[in-house]
């Protein structure tokens, strides 16, 4: 019984290390050239088109004395 | 998500680019300090908090704060009559935090501006700047009446009706800084005449719509700022009018793809270094007092 926990505990580790290097293998492939226009498409949806709007008034509300990003 | 470097970065970004034709106004609608200031440890820390949060609102030049009933502990300790000189030098920020309702309940204490006007310039305006009265209202946590921190919350539909007529006469367009719910939000609209926009904080979910209350239009920001609420205005056509025309209402993920502004986060920085020292101080205050 022991061995048994023993070699499923190995496999499960062994599943978990290739589960994880895939993950990361993605992630570098995501990551390198196309990632600076990646977030320069992103920006510019957040920032939204220039339509012509001469004003823009911006507001925040309860960030309670944090400066900080949250979450 | 959030955070003033993102926010910073956001506002540079849109006045490049815009090629810096548009007038920004930024704007706090209340509850921007913590009122955390019941254990001498934490005490400390707090006022730090609140020190650069009041700096960082003069340094990246916002137009003005509405004051909360989160607000005024510490708000209190600056506006005492006793310290309000010196407290005007360190924090000229002060000068900017508005409200209509929150009124001195004692002779000790002084009063925040009622409302500021703010003239907006930008090519896209023309010639002519654009009015803008800022004024402030808050939730009394309350009935009408109620004190906190020596400060009396009057009702913000009898205060801010006060103020209109004259406001109407004087400014092109009249915003409201509103700590308030949503109900309590709209009824400033229903029950006025002449509010142009409502700009609205309560610990709200983020809501990505406006609501159109009487003459005026209500806009939303979501708890601790994760989205940045903003509206755009257009100008009318008429070339010899100030006047605005239209809106959007926008609601703007601050996450990573809004950039750090590296000034913003300098600043930041130096605020978490000065937090975490004092914890560290208070920490090892702590640990001295238990070993005598």
């Amino acid at each position: 019984m022991r061995t048994k926990l023993q070699t499923t505990a190995k496999l499960a580790l062994a599943i978990l290390v290739a589960v994880s290097w895939i993950s990361t293998a993605n992630v570098q492939a995501q990551l390198g050239a196309p990632q600076a226009a990646v977030n320069s498409k992103a920006l510019a949806e957040r920032l939204g088109p220039d339509d012509g709007y001469a004003v823009t008034i911006n507001f925040s509300g309860d960030t309670h004395g944090s400066l900080e990003t949250c979450g | 998500m959030g955070g003033l470097a993102r926010r910073v970065s956001y506002v540079n970004e849109l006045a490049n680019q815009s090629g810096h034709s548009v007038a920004v106004l930024q704007l706090d609608a209340g509850n921007f300090l913590s009122d955390d200031l019941t254990l001498p440890a934490a005490a400390a820390q707090t006022r730090v908090k609140n020190e650069r949060m009041l700096k960082s609102l003069e340094q990246f030049k916002f137009g003005a704060a509405n004051v909360s009933n989160r607000d005024l502990p510490y708000l209190a300790e600056l506006m005492k009559k006793s310290a309000h000189s010196q407290s005007a030098k360190d924090f000229p920020f002060l000068d900017r935090l508005v409200s209509a309702n929150v009124v001195p309940a004692t002779p000790d204490v002084v009063g925040f501006k009622p409302y500021l006007v703010e003239e907006l310039k930008s090519q896209r305006l023309g010639a002519k700047p654009l009015k803008v009265a800022i004024v402030g209202v808050a939730d009394p946590a309350g009935p009408a009446g109620t004190v906190h921190s020596g400060y009396k919350f009057l009702d913000p539909v009898e205060s801010i009706n006060k103020l209109l007529p004259d406001l109407r006469k004087k400014v092109d367009l009249i915003v409201v800084l509103a700590y308030l719910d949503r109900p309590s939000a709209k009824n400033i609209g229903a029950q006025t005449i002449g509010i142009d926009l409502i700009l609205a904080a309560h610990q709200l979910p983020l809501i990505n719509g406006v609501d159109e209350a009487g003459d005026a239009v209500v806009g939303y920001v979501a708890n601790q700022t994760k989205w940045l609420a903003e509206f755009r205005l257009y100008r009318a056509a008429e070339a010899k009018s100030a006047g605005i025309s239209s809106y959007i209402f926008r609601t703007v993920p601050l996450d990573r793809s809004v950039p750090d502004d590296p000034v913003a986060l300098k600043f930041v920085e130096e605020t978490r270094v000065a937090y975490t020292k004092l914890g560290a101080a208070g920490a090892a205050g702590a640990a001295g007092g238990h070993s005598h």
